[in-house]
């Protein structure tokens, strides 16, 4: 895993978890309040004033704490770092230009020609890292690419597609499959059908596989 | 710095004040329209809700569905944020700096201009909508000003009419900005000490809390009223109207004085907000740029920037007034006073820093933006947890601490806490670059907008709305509608937004008009939902209106004028 581009989804901290935290959070909170409000006239003082216990002052220090936390262990999420330790020198590295526009995805490896009445699909490999390169030639777009074939699948990675630059977003598939990809960004009536796929192939036995974590690219730049 | 000495301690406290008869009827106006606003944008997301149902008898299958759900969408997000939750804002802004600012509203004129403006940006919306625009509330440029192209279903006329209409919504909201600055910044302002002991000691044994202040001598100098009014210079005027001075060392706040939090309140969310409107008129003139010029390629992602700049602090511009607003709801019903608690006044100069840049979530999926600015902007996101934990906390405790009355008021309050709650925690993973990109245009920002904007500042203004209608009108709305209200607004709302919630986590994308074949299920749900919240909305109209066009009971009368004449009655009003 080191050696591939991971995001929150790699450290436990995916769509599912999400939720769930969500879910708790409400439960918990629901209870807070309904406890508040049920004893509100109790009339009974745990933050007694005369020792000059200040819960407020812990709270403020334990908020602040929590999110100075939150902050540190998402930094190794964001895609400035996890984009860090891809090479794009390194053998076996895909790079794919996207096309987007109302209401198509043309994607192609470079390097590989598209043909006439070529499938619109991408295949890739699994565990090879992947530069997706993507503009608009209309309007904003954005790339979601879904993790599974299947409708209900939870989102794998996303990016917005803002038309006149180049958008760029680096990723190793490390499970063979179909991925769907759809449109995140409302473009106009048909965005609902703004979608297309990409087969991921199992990883040819023998193949390298070696990646060398040093500084690598992020973010974009004008389009050429 | 002025001594201690010009700010005294001791009571009595201010006399009582009214606002005016003027000021009462544009309180009025606003909740009014606000109120006819909010049906017919309900009414499109209830529109919304039947499309995406596929109701066999209404469906209209292919493309005309899709464009007319985009024209639901666009006209129901922007009416719901500047004629709805925006209009609330402006009445309780006005009616709070002039009611805890002690002072006639600066510039009633414009006050007045700025309800038939808000009204005319409202109207043009509708108009644009019933043209066919569909570009998204968020008017994500450059589909606004593709008119002409073969996949833009609108005309050039639906796109300026929505572009005048944007123009004129920030034209009203700078208005309210500067009535705000007018008042507050000139002439004398109440003021007091600050004191920062907790002195509601209280023992169930002992029970006398007179007994307890003598005990105690801290206490006695700790429960206080704003005693007088006082030009204050301008340096110690916006330390204390942005609650900077609550964070001096305690040598120095006993010398600063504390002005009323919801002057404080009103004060930040104006600020807010005049520094986000330059986001708008710069994305407005870049899309009127693009329409007179199409060919001419304009920088997008600049464009989209300077949209998020205005269009994040426009969510907080509704939410700050009214966390103010708990602090005059959590006293009345809980029949204590706030003290000039640093805690309450600390969390100000933290929205103000941060609501300016917590854009986040929109920045973070634009790649190619500077990686500075999505440093900066997680930093805000999480940033802006911490006053809103503060504010929560602060509140929850005082409530505990009290002897609170729970009717309909107290209860949309605290069911706002919940929404807030809930739909900031939520926030707080989106503020998080990497778990953002698993939410983003997922049904669970629609939730999280719902929870943070329907289910909090909204049920807010209801519950000031319960609370001062009374002191605007000598009038109680109808106590079993207001029940029925109560419960059936949490439960579509909540319904409502938790459900997308779920979908949304599970991969439900939002802005879809032909959902995933796999989120079908929800969507009868969603309808039964938003049903709810919609229809229990007519019966609070139906309410409002009735209390407002009787005549009041001799009862009324009475209780009215007991209120008034308590010498703690509008004093547990401050902070």
């Amino acid at each position: 895993m080191s050696n591939m581009v991971s995001l929150a989804a790699n450290y436990g901290w995916g769509p599912y978890t999400l939720l769930d935290i969500f879910i708790v959070t409400v439960v918990i909170g629901a209870a807070g309040l309904l406890i508040v409000m049920a004893t509100t006239r109790m009339r009974t003082q745990t933050f007694a004033s005369k020792k000059r216990y200040h819960f407020e002052r812990y709270w403020a220090i334990g908020v602040a704490a929590v999110l100075i936390w939150l902050w540190i262990i998402s930094y190794p999420w964001m895609p400035p770092v996890a984009f860090s330790s891809v090479n794009p020198g390194q053998k076996n590295f895909q790079v794919v230009d996207i096309t987007a526009g109302q209401w198509f995805w043309l994607m192609h490896k470079v390097g590989e020609s598209l043909t006439p009445g070529q499938t619109p699909h991408l295949t890739l490999i699994a565990g090879q890292p992947v530069k997706f390169v993507a503009h608009s030639v209309d309007v904003n777009h954005g790339l979601g690419i879904f993790a599974g074939s299947a409708d209900g699948s939870p989102i794998l990675l996303q990016m917005q597609v803002v038309p006149g630059l180049d958008n760029v977003f680096y990723y190793t598939f490390d499970k063979p499959g179909s991925y769907i990809v759809r449109c995140l960004e409302y473009c106009g009536y048909a965005h609902p059908y703004m979608t297309s796929v990409i087969n991921v192939l199992p990883q040819p036995t023998g193949s390298p596989n070696t990646l060398t974590p040093i500084g690598g690219i992020a973010g974009g730049g004008p389009a050429v | 710095m002025q001594k201690e000495e010009s700010y005294p301690r001791e009571p009595p406290p201010l006399p009582q004040y009214d606002v005016s008869s003027e000021l009462k009827k544009l309180v009025l106006m606003f909740m009014g329209a606000m109120l006819i606003n909010f049906l017919i944008a309900g009414s499109l997301a209830i529109g919304m809700r039947i499309i995406q149902t596929d109701v066999p008898l209404i469906r209209v299958d292919g493309i005309p569905q899709n464009v007319l759900f985009y024209a639901l969408l666009t006209a129901h997000g922007q009416v719901m944020f500047f004629g709805v939750i925006s209009a609330n804002t402006l009445w309780f802004g006005y009616y709070a700096v002039s009611k805890w600012g002690r002072k006639p509203l600066a510039g009633m004129k414009w006050a007045k201009a700025s309800f038939w403006i808000m009204e005319a940006a409202v109207i043009l919306i509708f108009l644009a909508g019933l043209s066919g625009f569909g570009a998204g509330w968020y008017n994500l440029m450059p589909l606004t000003f593709l008119p002409g192209h073969p996949a833009v279903t609108w005309g050039s006329t639906a796109a300026i009419t929505f572009l005048v209409a944007d123009v004129i919504v920030g034209i009203y909201i700078t208005i309210f900005c500067i009535v705000i600055f007018a008042t507050l910044l000139r002439g004398k302002l109440p003021i007091g000490t600050q004191i920062f002991e907790y002195m509601h000691e209280r023992d169930s044994n002992k029970g006398d809390e007179v007994s307890i202040v003598k005990e105690n001598k801290e206490a006695q100098k700790i429960e206080r009223e704003f005693t007088h009014q006082e030009n204050l210079p301008a340096s110690v005027r916006w330390v204390s109207l942005i609650g900077i001075n609550s964070w001096f060392p305690k040598k120095w706040r006993d010398a600063t004085p504390a002005v009323p939090i919801l002057c404080v309140a009103a004060f930040v969310t104006a600020l807010v907000q005049i520094v986000g409107n330059p986001g708008l008129f710069v994305q407005l003139a870049n899309g009127f740029l693009s329409l007179q010029n199409p060919i001419a390629s304009s920088n997008w992602l600049l464009t989209k920037n300077a949209w998020w700049f205005f269009a994040h602090p426009i969510v907080y511009f509704p939410l700050l007034i009214f966390l103010g607003g708990i602090y005059f709801l959590a006293p009345r019903y809980g029949k204590e006073r706030v003290p000039f608690f640093k805690w309450n006044y600390r969390t100000w100069p933290f929205y103000l820093a941060f609501s300016t840049l917590v854009f986040s979530h929109h920045v973070f999926m634009d790649i190619p933006n500077p990686v500075w600015l999505q440093m900066l902007a997680q930093t805000a996101s999480l940033g802006i947890v911490w006053p809103s934990g503060m504010t929560i906390i602060t509140v929850l405790i005082f409530v505990w601490r009290s002897k609170m009355t729970w009717n309909i008021t107290t209860r949309f309050f605290i069911a706002g806490i919940a929404g807030w709650m809930f739909g900031g925690f939520q926030g707080t993973e989106t503020g998080l670059w990497g778990t953002d990109i698993y939410l983003h245009n997922t049904l669970s920002m629609v939730g999280h907008i719902h929870l943070i904007l329907l289910m909090g500042p909204l049920l807010f203004a209801f519950a000031v709305m319960y609370a001062i209608l009374p002191d605007l009108t000598k009038k109680h709305m109808g106590k079993t509608l207001g029940e029925i209200h109560f419960w059936l607004t949490c439960f579509g709302g909540f319904g409502l937004a938790i459900l997308f919630n779920i979908i949304g986590t599970e991969g439900a994308v939002r802005r879809e008009a032909d959902i995933a074949s796999a989120f079908h299920w929800a969507m009868p749900y969603l309808l039964f939902f938003a049903l709810i919240v919609g229809i229990t909305q007519f019966l609070f109209v139906y309410n409002f209106a009735r209390t407002v066009r009787r005549k009041p009971t001799q009862r009324e009368v009475s209780e009215y004028e007991q209120l008034h004449s308590e010498p703690t009655g509008e004093g547990i009003t401050y902070t």
